[in-house]
């Protein structure tokens, strides 16, 4: 509701859209440059949410709530990949004493 | 319904019986379902329509299965030569007291049944992937030494074939309205278009015969698997691919075989030919008879691929007259590389002195082997080199070489193994289990060899139908 | 009881003996085994006899259905007529005599039962190929007796030094017998193509209608395949060599299987199938050659033998070529008569040399005999009777049915009586050389050889003497107007339903002068040779020389003309070659090399692609996000 109050409020649709572009690209540079796993699921989280507010947006601008359910789909999705992706880093800092992704190199070839 | 749940339940109770227990439940769970299947057979009527097993409330499910006259023909084979290949090893303590083996065979049977029962193009080839595993399992557990590049190589060959399968399955399918046999068979192709869905099923079915050139996996795999692994490929799984090529491979895409008869036919006869000869000079018997395999299974598909209805019929008899001889000869084999500590031939010798029954067993089935009369053997090879002949009377002649080059080979097999002095190891006479695995063999060799029409009635209407099938397409 | 019910029983009762010798044998006795064995197949015999004095037409018996497909029927069927009656006689007749001589063969042997198993599944398959009334039964027992054959040369397979020879000698007679089978199986098919049934009746039916268009071609086929069978289980060149190495059987087996009943089975097949024969005259030319061939070559090979089986196996070789020539020339009575009486003699001179071997201890080098006939009189006089027989001498059987032969080939050509008379002669005279050598001279064998000489016990001598008593009186079988009134042959009578054609008694038309100066000349020849061989063998103590002595014809006779080293040349080892080559060059190197190298070739670009993979997270999500990114660009730019 208050997206869409948002919108009639004279806020337009193409705010929504640079703000999810930005914040999906701080993420993704975020997962290419940082080694620091935490960091790097933090920005993953922040791709899916950037994803999400968009959907929300668009969603509200075509006055339909197909795209909503998403959200919530992918909030689902998004609180599993972050517990099994934390329990691995858990795991993951149990044996090399690190989280930083460089030192995860095993699957070298 | 029963026919596939009895083995299925056996395999997972299995599991959780006490140890001591394995070998008679063992025997105990496959003979009943020797008596379902024999209690579905005794209530056949032979038509060329199927009998559908689906349950009533299954229909929105894929799960459409039943069986027509060659379908029952498999699964009651299929029920005696699990039940065989249970009682021929209850002497091998390490492996017929092993719950996981146990458990494993049963599987097994499961899987091949419903590769013979199903009626669906998906369900038959879920069944088909379903039996590799079992078959893994027991490879890799109980093989001998060396069997890794052997399990590798079997595993990766059949696989790939099956993949090309699944692409002709899939195009087909998207041309039909369901799975169901019925639907695919309907479809009308080109020939191009029918070319590539003959050829999928053709790989898969090529690698698992297996024909030449696709049968060199075969050799290495029966001498690295344990006895149980080699009878089920043999007697079989590799029944599987001929009886895909009967109720799959010729009725879906008869558009090509204008083309590829004759290629298939080329193959099988080369395979006949060149199996024997290269199984003439071979050392290891096991190796021997997975040659000579090769040799009578090239047979029985250039018969299936010449669709007449003599060759038919004489692959049907012949598929079945090679399960059993497969067993027999297998068993055979084992036991001699079980008493002996090994299988070269050429340290061979004498054994006929030392036991008898043995000897005299294993004459039978060598006999049954190079077709003599009064076998199962001699009818199917007669209806099969009679069709070929009718086809074209050079594949005829060719192919009834192995008459000559199947008794070479055996023979010396046999002599080598058998015959001469006794040499210096003891070998102890048949044990009743064994006794018994061979004289159930003896028995139905012998009763199809005298009165093959009882087989015959059963799977006529069928051949009839596919053949029908065939002309009409 | 009518024929109908008799026939059956006829052929299970050999089956019958065998079944409960097999089973329950190790619990019986030994005289008990042989019994049961010798009196079914006696019973038998009876039994065909019975059928035989009451049988005025052919009648047919169905058992079951073998198989019963569209446009293919075959029924296990019985057939019985004057033929394969007199088959069944002659089968079951000598086939119990010799039952009866093994029981004192065989009594020392450990494989007493197994023996008699065996050779009573061999009458019981024998009585199939006869009595079936369609070539399907007819192959049926033609492979059972192979495979009985089989069973019984290799029966001392344990022998610590020729129990290995003896099982390849097995193996070789089973694998010639079945080239000549395939022949036999091809011909089944063009017989099946030609006149869609396997039927003889519906097949002669069918052959001898008016309307009948003759295919030549056809029936040359079929005809040609059936005598490649016939080649093979009849030893035939170029399939003769089996035979003598059959010899390695038991003396009794040699006797039943390769001289009286089995290798006539070509003769029989060639007889029951004359009406396809006649229409391919062709076919019936090759025989003739063939059989002329065999008959020269086996007579020649036999010269030189020192083996006294060996000689008797060359003998049957040539006696069959003999046979052969006279099926070629359409004489098929005559040669029906003398498969009968060679039945007898050859039967008797086996059984007579088996004597003479259980008489010196297993020895069948004739070069160590010499002197036999006082020790084993009966032996001896049996022996001599069969000699006489098989050369031809007056009034005994052989002299009526070979001179028949002799009379059909006088009036087809004079060449070729003179070649066929000619292996005539030389049969005599190694026959006649073999008598002398092991019944006159003095003793050439060890001390304890000599020591053991004795007389065998009566179940072997009564045999013996009855076929001794058969090998004198039965040539009258077929003498004109003995049995019947107007001077008719009776066995021409007895198949005049079974042989078609009707030059076939020409031989009649023959004038009886003619016929008079053609047994005048056999008979001189034969007396010839016997006092010439007299001369040399008893008065001038001539010996075989030793092997290395031996030059020009006789050592090429000696070695059996080479054909087997030729044939090893040939077939074998080219076989041998091809597959110890095939599997190593062919199928390691080269199928299960492009198997593997197809493995290889993944597992390098494996190699070569894994570079890629750097193991750090960050590289492989830019290689993600630049292929998302190339794709976007990719879809903005086609749009």
């Amino acid at each position: 509701m208050v997206l869409a109050t948002m919108l009639e409020s004279g806020v337009s649709l193409e705010f929504y859209i640079i703000l999810s572009t930005i914040l999906f690209t701080i993420g993704v540079l975020g997962v290419l440059i940082r080694r620091n796993a935490i960091i790097i699921l933090m920005c993953v989280e922040l791709m899916l949410n950037a994803v999400n507010l968009l959907m929300a947006a668009f969603s509200t601008y075509h006055g339909t709530g197909d795209a909503q359910v998403f959200v919530f789909f992918i909030m689902v999705v998004a609180a599993a990949e972050a517990t099994v992706g934390l329990s691995i880093l858990v795991l993951l800092y149990r044996n090399r004493k690190t989280v930083d992704v460089g030192m995860f190199n095993k699957l070298k070839g | 319904m029963e026919l596939l749940i009895i083995p299925f339940v056996f395999a997972l109770v299995a599991m959780i019986i006490p140890q001591k227990a394995v070998r008679g439940y063992a025997l105990i769970g496959a003979l009943i379902s020797v008596v379902a299947g024999i209690v579905h057979a005794a209530g056949y009527s032979p038509s060329a329509d199927f009998v559908s097993l689906m349950p009533e409330c299954s229909e929105r499910f894929f799960l459409n299965y039943g069986y027509d006259g060659i379908g029952l023909v498999m699964v009651l084979l299929t029920n005696v030569i699990t039940f065989l290949i249970l009682l021929s090893n209850y002497d091998n303590e390490a492996i017929a007291s092993s719950k996981k083996f146990t458990a494993l065979v049963f599987f097994m049977q499961f899987a091949l049944l419903g590769v013979f029962l199903s009626l669906d193009g998906l369900l038959f080839y879920i069944f088909w992937e379903l039996s590799l595993i079992p078959v893994f399992l027991i490879f890799l557990w109980f093989g001998a030494k060396g069997k890794k590049r052997a399990l590798l190589q079997f595993f990766i060959y059949t696989f790939v074939g099956s993949l090309a399968m699944l692409f002709s399955l899939i195009y087909i399918r998207s041309l039909a309205p369901s799975f169901s046999i019925e639907d695919l068979v309907a479809v009308q192709l080109t020939t191009v278009s029918g070319l590539w869905v003959f050829g999928g099923f053709f790989i898969a079915f090529a690698v698992k015969i297996p024909l030449f050139p696709f049968h060199t996996w075969q050799p290495e795999t029966y001498t690295k698997s344990p006895m149980a692994g080699t009878m089920l490929l043999g007697a079989l799984m590799l029944k599987m691919a001929l009886f895909g090529m009967i109720r799959w491979m010729i009725p879906l895409a008869p558009e090509a075989l204008h083309c590829m008869t004759n290629v298939i036919l080329l193959m099988g006869t080369i395979g006949v030919i060149y199996a024997a000869i290269l199984a003439i000079r071979q050392n290891d018997i096991k190796t021997l008879f997975a040659y000579a395999s090769v040799s009578h299974v090239g047979l029985i598909a250039a018969g299936i691929i010449v669709l007449s209805l003599d060759a038919l019929t004489g692959a049907m008899v012949q598929i079945v007259n090679h399960s059993f001889v497969a067993v027999g000869l297998f068993l055979a084999a084992d036991i001699i590389e079980r008493r002996v500590g090994n299988r070269n031939l050429l340290e061979l010798g004498g054994i006929a002195t030392q036991a008898p029954k043995f000897a005299f067993w294993f004459a039978v089935i060598i006999f049954a082997g190079v077709s003599v009369p009064l076998t199962s053997g001699f009818i199917g090879e007669f209806l099969l080199i009679k069709g070929i002949y009718g086809y074209n009377w050079i594949f005829g002649v060719l192919t009834g070489t192995t008459l000559i080059l199947a008794c070479v080979y055996s023979f010396r097999a046999y002599q080598l193994s058998m015959f001469g002095p006794s040499k210096q190891f003891d070998f102890p006479d048949l044990t009743w289990a064994e006794w018994l695995s061979f004289f159930i063999i003896g028995i139905v060799v012998v009763f199809l060899g005298v009165y093959p029409q009882c087989l015959i009635d059963m799977v006529e209407p069928s051949l009839q139908k596919l053949i029908e099938i065939v002309t009409i397409k | 009881m009518s024929v109908e019910q008799l026939l059956p029983l006829v052929l299970l009762l050999p089956l019958i003996g065998g079944f409960v010798n097999g089973v329950f044998g190790n619990k019986l006795p030994k005289t008990v085994i042989g019994s049961i064995a010798t009196l079914l197949v006696a019973a038998s015999f009876f039994l065909a006899l019975s059928i035989f004095f009451q049988l005025d037409k052919a009648v047919e018996v169905k058992l079951f259905t073998i198989i019963s497909l569209e446009g293919l029927n075959l029924d296990a069927k019985l057939l019985a007529d004057n033929l394969s009656i007199w088959m069944t006689l002659i089968i079951t007749g000598i086939g119990s005599l010799i039952h009866l001589f093994s029981m004192g063969y065989m009594s020392h042997d450990p494989g007493y039962r197994k023996f008699f198993t065996y050779l009573n599944l061999f009458i019981f398959s024998m009585l199939i190929l006869v009595l079936g009334s369609n070539y399907f039964m007819l192959f049926f027992g033609w492979e059972g007796v192979g495979i009985c054959s089989y069973l019984l040369i290799g029966f001392h397979y344990s022998d610590a030094q020729k129990g290995f020879l003896n099982g390849i000698a097995a193996r070789k007679a089973f694998i010639m017998n079945r080239v000549g089978d395939l022949g036999l199986l091809i011909g089944l098919f063009l017989l099946l193509k030609q006149f869609g049934t396997l039927e003889y009746s519906e097949i002669a039916a069918i052959a001898t209608a008016d309307d009948f268009v003759n295919p030549t071609w056809m029936l040359f086929g079929i005809t040609m395949c059936l005598f490649i069978g016939a080649t093979g289980k009849s030893a035939q060149i170029p399939l003769f060599t089996w035979l003598p190495d059959a010899m390695a059987g038991p003396t009794p087996v040699s006797a039943l299987i390769h001289a009286a009943t089995m290798v006539t089975a070509g003769i029989f097949l060639t007889v029951r199938s004359n009406y396809l024969f006649e229409l391919a005259p062709d076919t019936k030319t090759v025989m003739l050659y063939i059989g002329l061939a065999t008959s020269l070559v086996a007579a020649f090979i036999a010269l030189r033998q020192n083996d006294i089986k060996k000689v008797l196996a060359y003998s049957t070789v040539s006696q069959l070529g003999l046979l052969f020539v006279a099926l070629g020339l359409g004489a098929y009575t005559a040669a029906m008569f003398h498969v009968t009486t060679h039945a007898f003699f050859k039967a008797l001179l086996f059984l007579g040399s088996g004597s003479v071997i259980h008489a010196m201890s297993d020895e069948q080098d004739i070069r160590k005999m010499g002197g036999l006939k006082k020790y084993i009189p009966t032996t001896h006089w049996t022996f001599l009777i069969g000699t006489l027989a098989i050369t031809g001498f007056p009034l005994l059987s052989g002299f009526y049915s070979k001179d028949e032969i002799l009379g059909y080939a006088f009036a087809e050509s004079i060449p070729l009586y003179l070649v066929l008379m000619f292996s005539v002669l030389l049969t005599a005279i190694y026959m006649f050389r073999m008598y002398f050598l092991v019944f006159h001279g003095e003793f050439r064998g060890s001390e304890e050889q000599k020591h053991h000489l004795h007389e065998s016990p009566a179940n072997m001598t009564v045999p013996l003497i009855i076929l001794a008593v058969l090998s004198v009186f039965g040539g009258v079988l077929n003498l004109p107007g003995l049995f019947l009134h107007d001077q008719a042959h009776y066995m021409t009578h007895l198949f005049e339903h079974n042989v078609a054609g009707m030059d076939l008694i020409h031989m009649e038309h023959l004038p009886s002068s003619t016929i008079l100066v053609l047994m005048a000349v056999a008979v001189i020849s034969c007396l010839a040779v016997l006092l010439v061989s007299y001369q040399v063998y008893v008065k001038k103590r001539s010996l075989p020389k030793e092997d290395a002595q031996l030059t020009g014809w006789e050592k090429v006779s000696a070695n059996k003309l080479y054909i087997d080293e030729i044939y090893n040349a040939l077939f074998v080892r080219p076989v041998e070659w091809l597959s110890e080559k095939g599997y190593r060059f062919f199928e390691v190197a080269i199928l299960n090399g492009i198997v593997f190298g197809i493995a290889k070739g993944f597992e390098t670009t494996g190699e070569v692609v894994k570079k890629w993979q750097s193991g750090q997270v960050n590289w492989y999500v830019l290689w993600m996000i630049s292929g998302i990114v190339g794709l976007i660009i990719y879809y903005l730019v086609k749009i």
